[in-house]
């Protein structure tokens, strides 16, 4: 079938209404913490299997593409990352909603997702397969540095403070070690408590280091100090969002790279691309201080990275039928049952099917901006007009719901309470929620391919694989510089302050 | 006390009229399938499969309840201490069901269960790279022989089928290679593919689904017909009858008519063309195997599972 009639096929109207009716769907669930887009689409796998398998394998892709952008809002009015994968959208998007600014927060997101997932399909779409054997090259040895990388993230979240940083991430670790034990499959850490076996949920853990933590420390400010989540009158704020993405084509460009290429790893995902993105947009920023405190540059790496990250993750799964994720690994399940083979020849079978897929994705991607704009950012600003004094149970209640759906039972809402206490008491002292997510995300993984590496160091009968591997020496001296920025700079800013501070005493004695 | 023993009493009747009624008219009421993942996993979708298959059959769905946590051990365990009414039953898998108790990790008995039947077996295949010098099993087991613990074996966690197809390997070619587990299947066809492993055992539907690599042998008593021309591990002298199994199991003690009904129903659902079909779309063997028959299996792999785990010293 040639290009034109698979794009016709694409944009026939029912598939576009489908295509629309799914992106919000996925929107929707991604912006409730507790509902995956993974449950999603596992759903709604029966739903599709009678449909024609253009139309089934949008609905699903759709959703996907839906639900990596519906996350960002409530990260960003809320401070409760939807998915892990929008953790670094708190960052900067919380920080601008209580400085009135949460409409550019979320135009800056939704224009950064129709970026990034744009960008993500259309790679998809001209390099097919050529880009996935290169994602086989990643050994354990690559995806753990990946994942120090991302930890590193933490030296550039407690500038002036690398301590309590450093503590936060290594109590984040900590926490990730209860469970099973990667190597040897036995507990450990569980205390002899059978529900601890799996673990510290992700989801109910985050719900609590943010949002418990955060309705808690909003409950015990002063009644003047505490935080206005307010929309705001804003009304440049479509202009503001636009001419940054107009001069930002860095952030665009990197962030959409780094979301691809870590996207069409298997078992890296999603938080390790947007964490990374955050970070190396801080990092090359000349004002990297002001980040944490309200960047709209930080909001859209976080968000370009994740979206893009779809079509990365689809690049192995069609091309080697090896999915980035669990997303696109039900995706596949969907593809088969079709009929469909991934492999080099997906795109030459004369359907046309593999072809309208990727074009439908793009004009899903496409579809969010009006989708997002008229529709999601108006009715999930809705939340900010609830009097704050709601606010905080509605939070609780929506958060606690979030966390029992994990687990199917109170023990999830028992990790959100614990771990919203003892980060509201971390918060006290210094520690931030941030650098304890990014140990509780990151460890597992970290540990794993360490392990891994380790192992095959040792079966190799040479340590020096660890460190000398191409891939791996590129991100070792992307770690390096990624800790030695913040210090660098924080040793000029005091060189600076005593220099300033001397000056002054002499102007001061000049007098 | 009086109250309890008056309650007792009245719940003993009330059991007997349950039974009296099942023997009548079961079922009742809708059934409750316990699935120890969460919604839409794989466990929820060969679940679903089955539902489908047997609102066809018989006209009545099931209820799921998911009860995820510790790898499934937390709702088998609630499966086993469900009332045996024949109105709660289960979806587990094998070998992870027997290998709980065995490890520790599973608060249940693996005799608190009436076995039903198994509805799909998916056996393992170790898996080598397309650029690999090892064409035959033979080659490779060799190659594994000359160098003890210097070749690399992907396996996806640890403690489950692919793991103990790992260790009844080594034990039964008397080789001994590094095992290195991974995180997911398709975490473990990548390292595979990509040649950061030098094999790897991963499911044989799994396999089926991508083209990466050569398959050298199958963990199934017999060859598969998704895969006729690779060998399996007993023909070439390895004894080796393994697969991810799902099955459905009650709590112990079910009164018999109720058994039979299940047992009956299951059969004729996992036999009817539509579910092989289906569960051939998913990768998966539709191999029926009656409850009794499953639970000498279970039984023997309780055994045969804690003298291997013991002879690698992963448990005591």
């Amino acid at each position: 079938m040639p290009f034109s009639e698979s794009i016709a096929a694409a944009m026939d109207p029912t598939i576009l209404l489908m295509i629309a009716l799914a992106t919000v769907f996925g929107a929707i669930i991604g912006a409730l913490p507790g509902f995956s887009s993974v449950m999603a689409i596992s759903l709604l796998l029966p739903v599709v299997y009678p449909m024609d398998p253009l139309m089934g394998l949008l609905v699903l892709g759709s959703i996907y593409m839906g639900a990596m952008y519906g996350d960002a809002n409530a990260a960003i009015l809320l401070n409760i990352p939807g998915t892990a994968s929008s953790l670094p959208t708190t960052f900067d998007g919380f920080p601008m909603t209580q400085q009135g600014r949460a409409k550019e927060a979320l135009l800056a997101a939704l224009a950064g997702s129709v970026f990034g997932g744009a960008v993500g399909i259309l790679v998809l779409l001209f390099t097919f397969g050529a880009l996935a054997e290169f994602s086989l090259r990643f050994g354990p040895q690559e995806y753990f540095w990946l994942t120090v990388l991302g930890l590193t993230t933490i030296a550039a979240l407690s500038e002036g403070n690398m301590l309590k940083g450093l503590v936060g991430g290594g109590l984040g670790i900590a926490i990730s070690l209860i469970g099973i034990d990667p190597y040897w499959g036995m507990p450990r850490f569980t205390f002899g408590q059978s529900s601890l076996i799996s673990g510290v949920h992700l989801i109910p853990a985050l719900l609590g280091l943010f949002c418990v933590a955060q309705v808690l420390s909003s409950l015990a400010s002063d009644e003047r100090d505490r935080p206005t989540p307010e929309i705001g009158a804003q009304k440049d704020a479509l202009a503001k969002v636009m001419k940054a993405m107009g001069r930002r084509w860095d952030v665009l460009l990197r962030s959409s790279a780094i979301g691809v290429v870590i996207g069409m790893l298997p078992g890296a995902g999603g938080p390790i691309a947007s964490t990374i993105s955050y970070n190396e947009t801080r990092r090359w920023d000349r004002d990297s201080a002001s980040f944490g405190k309200g960047r709209i540059e930080g909001v859209m790496a976080s968000e370009v990275a994740n979206n893009a990250m779809v079509g990365g993750s689809l690049i192995p799964m069609m091309a080697l039928g090896i999915p980035g994720n669990v997303n696109a690994a039900v995706i596949l399940g969907a593809l088969m049952s079709f009929g469909m083979r991934p492999g080099m020849n997906l795109i030459s079978d004369g359907s046309g099917v593999a072809m309208s897929f990727m074009i439908g994705l793009l004009i899903s991607s496409i579809l969010l901006a009006p989708l997002g704009y008229f529709l999601i950012i108006r009715v999930s600003t809705l939340v900010l007009r609830i009097p704050r004094t709601y606010l905080a149970p509605t939070i609780l209640v929506f958060a606690s719901v979030g966390a029992y759906s994990v687990t199917n039972s109170m023990f999830g809402v028992i990790i959100m309470a614990a771990l919203g206490i003892g980060g509201y008491a971390f918060r006290r002292i210094g520690v931030e929620a941030a650098p304890i997510g990014l140990g509780l995300i990151l460890g597992p993984i970290a540990e794993r391919e360490f392990t891994s590496s380790l192992l095959i160091a040792q079966a190799q009968g040479s340590y020096l694989t660890m460190v000398f591997r191409p891939i791996s020496l590129v991100l070792i001296a992307l770690c390096v510089l990624s800790i030695a920025t913040p210090l660098f700079l924080s040793l000029r800013n005091k060189r600076a302050a005593r220099l300033g501070g001397r000056l002054s005493a002499g102007g001061e004695a000049g007098k | 006390m009086k109250t309890m023993i008056k309650s007792g009493v009245l719940a003993v009747a009330m059991l007997g009229l349950g039974v009296a009624q099942a023997a009548a008219e079961y079922p009742e009421r809708q059934v409750t399938m316990i699935v120890p993942f969460g919604a839409g996993g794989g466990s929820d979708r060969v679940a679903r499969t089955v539902d489908r298959f047997w609102q066809e059959q018989t006209g009545e769905s099931f209820n799921f309840k998911y009860q995820p946590g510790a790898a499934g051990a937390v709702g088998t365990a609630e499966i086993s201490r469900a009332k045996p009414d024949g109105y709660t039953v289960g979806i587990v898998n094998l070998p992870n069901m027997v290998v709980q108790p065995v490890a520790g990790t599973g608060t249940f008995a693996l005799d608190s269960f009436d076995y039903i039947g198994r509805v799909n077996a998916d056996p393992i295949v170790l898996m080598v790279p397309e650029t690999s010098p090892y064409q035959t099993l033979e080659a490779f087991l060799a190659a594994a022989k000359d160098a003890p613990g210097t070749m690399t074996l992907a396996i996806t966690g640890t403690m489950g089928a692919a793991h103990l197809a790992a260790l009844q390997m080594m034990d039964g070619a008397g080789v001994e290679v590094t095992l290195v587990p991974t995180q997911g299947g398709s975490n473990t066809v990548a390292r595979i593919a990509g040649g950061h492993v030098t094999a790897g055992l991963i499911g044989l539907g799994l396999f089926t689904s991508q083209e990466n690599g050569r398959a050298l042998a199958v963990t199934a008593a017999e060859r598969s017909d998704f895969t006729p021309d690779v060998p399996t591990f007993s023909e070439k002298g390895i004894p080796i009858d393994l697969s991810t199994a799902r099955i459905i199991v009650a709590p112990e003690g079910l009164p018999d008519d109720v058994l039979t009904h299940l047992r009956e129903t299951l059969q004729s659902v996992t036999e009817s063309e539509g579910f092989v079909a289906a569960s051939a779309d998913q990768g998966q063997g539709a191999i029926w195997q009656d409850g009794a028959a499953l639970e000498q299996a279970v039984m023997a792999m309780e055994q045969s599972t804690t003298e291997l785990l013991r002879k690698y010293e992963l448990i005591d």
